[in-house]
């Protein structure tokens, strides 16, 4: 049944040769059962034959395959074109690469991070910028020789390097010996140009010359074997030291020093028992700075001292001083051998409590090989000179030239010599700086106690007093820092004094100028002042200084009595000048008389007088004729022995306006605001009441506001009142009455505030569902403009990590893919 | 796929010019099966060919797995043949039908009757849709096996017997009347 079912694909198989050994046994049964499928089976082999049939006229002809290659050698360049996507794959593959990429990957991770966490990486820069220093000498180094000369030079180079048998450069590759190979040619060249230019130019032609002509002179031999020398060690030592840079950046690996060039190298400094071969090659001056707080400076130092004789280093230099507090500070310089530098450090720690520390170190490795190459070479200058002094037979000017050459060879070999030692001496010792300084170095040595009193006198006659109080300072002693006497418009005279009393004579010179006078104020203040230092101390000492007073006197007349009277009236100038003449006629003193007038045409008057304490009653009586009297305070400076005799203050204000006795808040909720303002002023204005203010506002929400406010006498504010309550729906009224002793009289002024106002619209625009949706909507749209900037930021800080993370993994899948491949 | 096919393939992707001229042989008449299948045009789908070559060879490198390259090679000629039937969009088939009956003029013994009968069976194969059409052509252009039909295509296995199936289906529905005729 399945063969009938499916039988296209079974028909289709069968003639296009789909069908296995038994699948074509099965179905060649069926379709001896099948009449239908028999059938169809005809068809399809009769179709099949045509399609073959067709398909066999187009069939390619027999050229088709050499057009089709042809074609595309034609299209096809023989040389294959680079590309740079291929490149990259095949070179992506090699696993050195890869590996160095993931490296690089993981050191620019590890950088990108000390930037953006701004931690440094001391060992590494520092190793780096050695480096680096170390590669721009070397660049600028030698280009003393012209051109023309570094070529020859170089030429004659490669063909010491060839035939020199001495030294193995098949280690060295031939390019990175090149460079000091160059340079030291380079300076060969320089010290045979410089020879020649003292007259002997015979002796210092070019070596290859030489050597082509085969005139085969005395020197050659040894200097070739020299040049050989020179330059197998110098091919050698910039080399020793690249390598030395790549272990010393990897921090805690130790690798063995190559061993190369002990044989060569000239005695070096004593570098101490342990040196490490990384000591011995490398000449680093090595230093350190401690500071420290010690309990006693005296123990600390011989701590010091044994120490260092322990670790076998000297005390160089020590120094010490002491503060004005007897705390001792002081810098002990000891030298130590580089090996035991880290010990001696360690040891040191049990001094006290450590406070600062710096260890430092100087890489003169290169500064000094150089210096010792060049001394070599200023040797064999001055053998040389040496040489031809006794040989030659020259004229006497050459031979004083010769003469000046060697002295300048022998100064720059001195100098250079002298600057080897002073390395030598630094690189043999580190130093190590001590800074010791005793606990509470700061700490006050002693306090000045600086006192400072004020003294205020009333006197009768201040000149006196003042002449007195200057005698009294004279008696004692005191420094005068100012003194002054100051007599104003009114006659009033006030004295002042600044002294500076001796400690010992202060308390009681200051207790005698306080009989002077009658003391209005007295004041001292005491100021402990640390000298030397900061922080408190018990046992510093505390002295006295001198004492600062200052004095002043000033005229005992002052009144005993005030009296402020505030008298309302409706001429204000008028009974100003009534109270001004009353005054006069009561023999009193004006102090004080003012007169003022505003636009509004309202005066208000001020005057103060001060009168005799029998006429004081007589005129108060002529003032409360003037007007009412609004206020009436005294006041009364009562001392005991005091009799009423002094003469009184009177301060007088007069005014056509006084405070309302009666204030009066009044709210009223109306529809129409602006109608019933404007009613309410009608009703004032018939009832002879006065509007003082009156202000009209419209509020966003459509609530409108009126404020007015009137001013009436108190008999007519209840017919009032009443008045504003028929406008409208009183919601708030209060009441605020000062009622004075003697009763307020009616035609005290009171003040109504009225307040109309209507609710606008209840429900502001900002309400209802439409508001609510779409404050919905544009907090729900912010809060999603909030995420998708905070995945923006979260991929932001994510996307390189997964990024560096995905090219790991490739790397490493491909890698392995490619290993399997290869088995 | 045979051991020395792979060897060769191997040598096509990562070697030069001289190693990828190896496999001319071995991919071209296939690939103008596929060509034709859906352009039905000798001319073309040589042209097709060659560009295919051509196009394979310079971004070879893409691809490092040799089982997968000969689907990748029709998948870079199915797709450059369909860029050739757009270009020509205008032009109607029954046109190079006709192209055909010249080119195949010369060919005494099907001069008459075969003629016509081919031209049928192209229509026929026109009116497949492109997948049945290359798998057809795979098959009676080149013999090629239900396996590597299957491979070529990039299609699962046991999946060509369906297509075939209907393919055929179709083209003897279609063909009927032509066959009945030429019988007669």
């Amino acid at each position: 049944m399945k063969i009938h079912d499916d039988i296209e694909e079974w028909l289709a198989a069968s003639v296009t040769d789909g069908l296995s050994e038994e699948e074509r046994n099965v179905f060649e049964q069926h379709l001896a059962e099948c009449r239908r499928c028999r059938a169809l089976h005809a068809e399809e082999k009769i179709m099949s034959n045509a399609i073959t049939g067709m398909f066999g006229t187009v069939e390619p002809d027999g050229n088709f395959e050499t057009r089709i290659a042809q074609g595309f050698r034609r299209r096809i360049s023989s040389r294959p074109r680079f590309h740079f996507g291929e490149w990259l794959l095949h070179f992506g593959q090699m696993p050195s690469v890869r590996w160095a990429t993931a490296l690089l990957l993981l050191a620019a991770m590890v950088k990108g991070g000390a930037l953006l966490t701004g931690e440094r990486f001391a060992a590494i820069s520092s190793q780096s910028a050695a480096a680096h220093g170390g590669e721009s000498h070397r660049f600028a180094a030698p280009v003393s020789a012209s051109d023309q000369l570094g070529n020859e030079a170089f030429s004659r180079d490669r063909e010491l390097s060839s035939y020199s048998s001495s030294v193995d450069l098949g280690a060295v590759s031939q390019t990175s010996a090149a460079a000091p190979q160059l340079e030291v040619a380079k300076q060969l060249a320089g010290a045979s140009r410089v020879g020649g230019s003292g007259g002997s130019s015979a002796y210092f032609k070019d070596e290859s010359q030489r050597r082509e002509t085969k005139s085969v002179s005395e020197l050659k031999p040894a200097d070739s074997k020299d040049a050989d020398f020179s330059v197998a060690q110098k091919a050698k030592e910039p080399i020793g030291m690249l390598a030395f840079d790549g272990a010393a950046n990897v921090p805690g690996v130790v690798t063995a020093a190559p061993a190369q060039q002990p044989a060569l190298q000239p005695a070096t400094p004593p570098t101490g028992p342990a040196a490490s071969p990384l000591q011995e090659n490398r000449k680093l001056i090595r230093n350190a700075a401690l500071e420290f707080e010690v309990k006693s400076f005296d123990a600390a130092v011989e701590a010091i001292r044994s120490i260092t004789n322990e670790d076998e280093g000297y005390v160089a230099t020590s120094d010490s001083a002491r503060g004005a507090n007897g705390k001792l500070r002081g810098t002990v310089v000891v030298k130590m051998l580089p090996a035991n530098l880290d010990k001696f450090l360690l040891q040191l720690r049990s001094l006290g409590e450590l406070k600062n520390q710096k260890l430092g170190s100087e890489d003169v490795t290169k500064a000094y090989f150089d210096t010792e190459a060049r001394l070599r070479n200023s040797k064999r200058m001055e053998e040389r000179l040496l040489d031809m002094l006794q040989k030659s037979t020259g004229k006497v000017s050459e031979l004083l030239q010769v003469e000046k050459e060697l002295a300048r060879v022998r100064e720059e070999i001195e100098r250079m010599q002298g600057e080897l030692k002073y390395w030598d001496a630094l690189v043999g010792y580190a130093t190590v700086t001590i800074s010791l300084y005793e606990k509470d170095l700061n700490q006050a040595a002693a306090f000045l106690l600086k006192e400072r009193a004020n003294l205020s006198l009333f006197s009768p006659d201040v000149e006196k007093t003042y002449a007195e109080a200057k005698r009294e300072a004279v008696e004692a002693k005191a420094q005068v820092l100012q003194s002054k006497l100051d007599r104003d418009a009114n006659g009033r005279v006030t004295a002042t004094l600044s002294l500076l009393f001796e400690p010992e004579l202060a308390d009681r010179s200051i207790a005698r100028m306080k009989t002077l006078g009658r003391v209005q104020t007295f004041t001292t203040q005491d100021e402990r002042v640390a000298q030397g230092g900061s922080g408190a101390s018990d046992s510093a000492r505390v002295e006295r200084d001198k004492v600062e007073f200052n004095l002043v006197i000033a005229h005992d007349d002052e009144s005993r009595r005030q009296t402020n009277a505030t008298v309302v009236t409706p001429q204000v100038e008028a009974s100003f000048d009534k109270a001004k003449a009353a005054a006069l006629a009561q023999q009193a003193e004006i102090v004080h008389s003012n007169v003022s007038r505003n636009p509004q045409g309202r005066s208000t008057g001020q005057l103060s007088l001060r009168v005799a304490a029998q006429r004081y009653e007589a005129l108060l009586e002529e003032v409360r004729k003037l007007g009412r009297l609004a206020s009436l305070a005294v006041q009364r400076d009562d001392r005991a022995g005091d009799d009423d005799t002094e003469p009184v203050l009177l301060s007088l204000a007069f005014t056509s306006e006084e405070t309302p006795v009666q204030l009066t808040n009044l709210n009223l909720l109306s529809e129409s605001v602006e109608q019933k303002a404007a009613a309410l002023k009608q009703a004032a204005a018939g009832a002879g009441v006065e509007l003082k203010n009156s202000t009209f506002e419209r509020q966003s929400g459509g609530s409108e506001v009126a404020n007015l406010t009137f001013l009436l006498p108190l008999k007519g504010y209840a017919p009032f009142v009443e008045q504003i309550k028929r406008l409208g729906k009183v919601t708030n009224f209060t009441v605020h009455r000062s009622d004075s002793a003697d009763g307020a009289s009616d035609s005290a002024p009171a003040q109504i505030d009225v307040q109309i106002y209507s609710r606008g619209d209840i429900v502001p625009d900002e309400n209802g569902i439409t508001a609510t949706l779409r404050r919905t909507f544009v907090q729900a749209f912010s809060v999603i403009m909030w995420s998708v900037r905070m995945i923006a930021v979260a991929l932001a800080f994510i996307a390189p990590w997964a990024l560096a993370a995905a090219v790991v993994v490739w790397i490493v899948i491909r890698s392995r893919r490619s290993r399997r491949d290869g088995r | 796929m045979d051991a020395n096919e792979r060897e060769l393939i191997e040598a096509a992707i990562h070697g030069d010019r001289e190693n990828f001229e190896m496999i001319i042989p071995l991919f071209s008449r296939k690939l103008f099966a596929v060509g034709f299948a859906i352009l039905q045009d000798r001319e073309e789908a040589e042209d097709v060919v060659q560009e295919t070559f051509f196009r394979a060879y310079k971004s070879r490198w893409r691809l490092r797995d040799p089982e997968k390259f000969p689907a990748w090679l029709v998948a870079v000629a199915r797709n450059r043949a369909r860029d050739l039937l757009r270009k020509r969009r205008t032009v109607g088939l029954r046109e190079d039908a006709r192209e055909l009956e010249d080119t195949s003029a010369g060919k005494p013994d099907e001069e008459t009757a075969g003629d016509d009968l081919h031209a049928h069976v192209l229509t026929a194969l026109a009116t497949l849709p492109e997948q049945h059409r290359v798998a057809v052509s795979l098959r009676y252009l080149e013999g090629m096996s239900h396996e590597n039909i299957e491979r070529a295509m990039g299609l699962s296995n046991g999946a060509l017997r369906g297509i075939l199936g209907r393919a055929l289906e179709k083209m003897r529905t279609l063909l009927k009347p032509a066959l009945a005729e030429e019988r007669a």
